[in-house]
């Protein structure tokens, strides 16, 4: 210690006038204070410039280029994302993405309150029960997609699956989950509401735990019933987590790939195409890469139009 | 005593250790050295999808017809997953970088490749030579050429056949072999009932409209790349196989799965239990009664594809894997050798055959004695005999940049809304182009 302190003071020039000092010496010393956090950041920054905002400026630039295969790209300005309004597939894409979205948001977020309310309720009054409960919940979260879909097409099976062995045995006729067109969509719909509904329910259980019991007590002493209370003291106080949910539960839901292309591929004839997997066909099955571009926008556009009016109503609602 | 570091000293080594890194990451950067890891021995390095092709390609570098030349050659073998490998491959290709010397590129994920003005493979015509003659040219070099260059070469003849339960139709009183389709259907209407049929006809892949379309004597583009996939011999195609389901009643949808829309696990299983009783198809999809209906040994025979679908011609083919050399490549000759050596010598073909039972795309490999062996499976078929006379009478395959679209929009547009919802076949085929011409 001794001798570092003895070097530090030499190497900044004690002995020596002041004026004599070394310019960027001084200038770092006097600006050390305020520079240094970014020389911490500066690492995850230039990895991120390099691997994302690079990519994602790029991808901007290509989509407005005809680029596909290997020739040269051809600057059409907005000639794709003109063409994304023609494409009936892209339409199709837009249109099972938004029915997912949707259901998330209507579907899986109710199911996965009444879950929170449920644990947190008197229904399971033990603790162990309740922690029981949270884990079996967060288990198919934590469980690769890719296993979620191996079990789920042996679920769905036409012949040999779980379901049309039920629907046998009380007499119904056996239906072709993942291989009708009408049903593909659906039957992906309850296997993202089977895998997601358990995340979602924590995110409430959170929220749920912030809320004072003193508020519940005040609504009994006041005479509300159970009902009462979830609806004009819960619920409300609820808010922002249910926006917390429904806006992730929108941004992820335009973003869905890997189960819809594990289960079916995008099939049968499109029923469960996304605008995720429609990107990853165009881009690297038919290799049009100014298209894909001009698709991921559109999706991130999607993303961020409908996020920012979820919050614009929230906060009219507020008022 | 321990000793504080100073904050200097802190920066000083996060400093070094981040340059330290930023030079071994640009040393990785580097690309692929033209030396090898000792020696200063050359080096090459191929990608592929199947761990099996790889340990094909690692009994050749074993063998004499490599290591007599090119012993001291280190051949890095890389293994990815199937999409992951394509997808890999372009991006290298397209970036400029980072490729590997030579790659399997397979059948239905070449036609990206040959998208745009430049194609990112070395152009093997002039490697090939006289050799060409030795070729049976519809499965070896047919998929992956374009505008007359041929950008890689396959060693899987995969020549279609109708296999069937020989002992079923015996017991009907059924004479075999057939000759037409109509003695198929009328022996499929003898054996077929509620729990039994002939056929399973897949409503989510392309491959048995492709195998009959060829086999009625048309495919789906012609010499120029152009869409033909609507004409009346591919409808015949079509509709034969909806007849073959709804009219005869003699075929089932085939259980398959979302992961795997050809052969699963239950689609395998439902041959076990005897649903199914004949299957069309190359030999790699033969090849599963052996591996997973092994007790059925001996009850299979195989026979050339019957009369009665347009031109009838007595094959068809179906699937394959070439291999390609990239542009970026610094050893395309060297790339080569190991090309050849797979592909066009009797000993590399025997170990593909040896290894995976693939029958070769090179002719004067078929005079080895092990190609003729008879299957025990398949009541002692010689495969190698039946092959190799039916290769001469395959259609040729026309490559087309818009390959993959159009079968994706056929399976989309044509086969499901056809085998599952009874669409019209005509009508359905003829959509095609528009939606291939307008996409």
């Amino acid at each position: 210690m001794y001798r570092e302190e003895t070097q530090a003071t030499q190497e900044h020039g004690a002995g020596k006038p002041p004026g004599e000092r070394r310019p960027t010496a001084g200038w770092w010393r006097r600006n050390q204070r305020a520079y240094t956090p970014y020389l911490f950041l500066l690492p995850f920054f230039s990895i991120y410039c390099v691997f994302m905002l690079y990519p994602i400026l790029d991808a901007l630039r290509l989509s407005f280029f005809e680029a596909g295969g290997f020739g040269t790209p051809e600057f059409i300005g907005l000639g794709n994302y003109r063409q994304l309004l023609e494409d009936p597939r892209y339409l199709k894409a837009l249109e099972n993405t938004t029915i997912y979205t949707l259901a998330s948001i209507f579907i899986l977020s109710p199911i996965a309150l009444i879950l929170a309310v449920t644990i947190r309720s008197f229904v399971v009054p033990w603790a162990t029960f309740k922690s029981f409960y949270r884990l079996t919940f967060f288990l198919p979260f934590i469980t690769s997609l890719v296993v979620v879909a191996l079990m789920f097409n042996v679920v769905f099976d036409p012949n040999y699956g779980l379901l049309n062995a039920f629907l046998t045995s009380i007499g119904l006729p056996q239906l072709g989950w993942l291989r009708s067109p009408d049903l593909a969509l659906p039957s992906v719909i309850m296997v993202g509401i089977w895998t997601y509904v358990g995340i979602n329910s924590l995110y409430f259980l959170a929220g749920l735990q912030n809320i004072p019991d003193e508020l519940h007590e005040a609504a009994a002493v006041d005479g509300a019933g159970r009902v009462k209370t979830f609806f004009y003291v819960t619920l409300p106080l609820l808010k922002p987590v249910i926006l917390f949910v429904v806006v992730q539960a929108t941004i992820f839901s335009y973003q869905l790939f890997e189960l819809p292309f594990l289960l079916t591929g995008g099939g049968p004839s499109d029923a469960t195409l996304t605008l995720a997997i429609y990107l990853y066909e165009t881009g690297f099955r038919q290799f049009d890469r100014g298209y894909a571009s001009a698709i991921g926008y559109s999706m991130a556009l999607i993303a961020i139009a409908i996020a920012a009016t979820q919050l614009y109503l929230y906060r009219r609602l507020e008022r | 005593m321990r000793r504080r570091l100073s904050r200097r000293e802190f920066l000083k080594v996060a400093g070094a250790g981040v340059a330290g890194a930023a030079l071994l990451g640009t040393a990785g950067c580097g690309g692929q050295g033209d030396e090898g890891q000792e020696g200063g021995a050359e080096s090459l390095e191929m990608w592929l999808f199947s761990e099996e092709r790889a340990e094909w390609i690692r009994q050749v570098l074993q063998s004499e017809v490599w290591t007599s030349e090119h012993g001291d050659v280190e051949v890095n073998l890389r293994v990815f997953p199937y999409e992951q490998m394509h997808d890999r491959l372009q991006t290298a290709l397209v970036s400029g970088r980072g490729a590997p010397d030579l790659a399997d590129v397979e059948i239905s994920r070449f036609s990206p490749f040959i998208r745009g003005d430049q194609v990112p493979f070395v152009p093997l015509n002039d490697r090939i030579g006289d050799e060409i003659d030795n070729v049976y040219t519809p499965a070896g070099t047919d998929p992956w050429t374009w505008e007359g260059q041929i950008y890689g070469l396959g060693n899987e003849l995969n020549t279609c056949v109708l296999a069937y339960r020989q002992d079923i139709m015996e017991d009907a009183g059924i004479q075999t072999p057939f000759e037409t389709w109509d003695q198929v259907i009328e022996a499929g209407r003898e054996i077929s009932t509620a729990d039994r049929k002939m056929f399973a006809i897949h409503d989510e892949a392309f491959g048995d409209h492709y195998m009959m379309s060829q086999s009625a004597g048309t495919t789906y583009f012609d010499e120029q790349g152009n869409y033909i996939g609507d004409n009346e011999l591919s409808i015949e195609a079509m509709q034969f196989l909806y007849d073959l389901v709804y009219e005869h009643e003699i075929a089932d949808i085939a259980p398959v799965a979302g992961d795997d829309q050809w052969y699963p696990p239950n689609y395998r299983a439902a041959f076990r239990a005897e649903r199914f009783v004949a299957v069309f198809g190359p030999p790699w999809h033969l090849a599963m009664l052996p591996l997973d209906v092994p007790d059925q040994s001996g009850l299979w025979t195989v026979q050339e594809f019957p009369q009665g679908v347009g031109e009838g011609i007595p094959t068809a083919q179906f699937g394959g894997t070439g291999q390609c050399i990239t542009v970026q490549s610094e050893k395309p000759d060297l790339a080569w050798e190991l090309i050849r050596a797979c592909n066009l010598t009797t000993e590399g073909v025997l170990e593909d055959f040896k290894l995976r039972t693939v029958y070769p795309t090179y002719s004067p490999a078929y005079e080895d004695p092990a190609l003729q062996e008879p299957s025990d499976y398949f009541a002692d078929t010689r495969f190698g005999e039946l092959y190799s006379s039916l290769a001469p009478q395959l259609v040729p395959f026309n490559q087309s940049p818009q390959w993959a679209e159009a079968t994706e929009t056929i399976i989309r547009d044509v086969i499901t809304p056809v085998m599952q919802d009874r669409a019209d076949a005509a009508e359905a085929l003829r959509q095609v182009r528009s939606a291939i011409e307008g996409g």
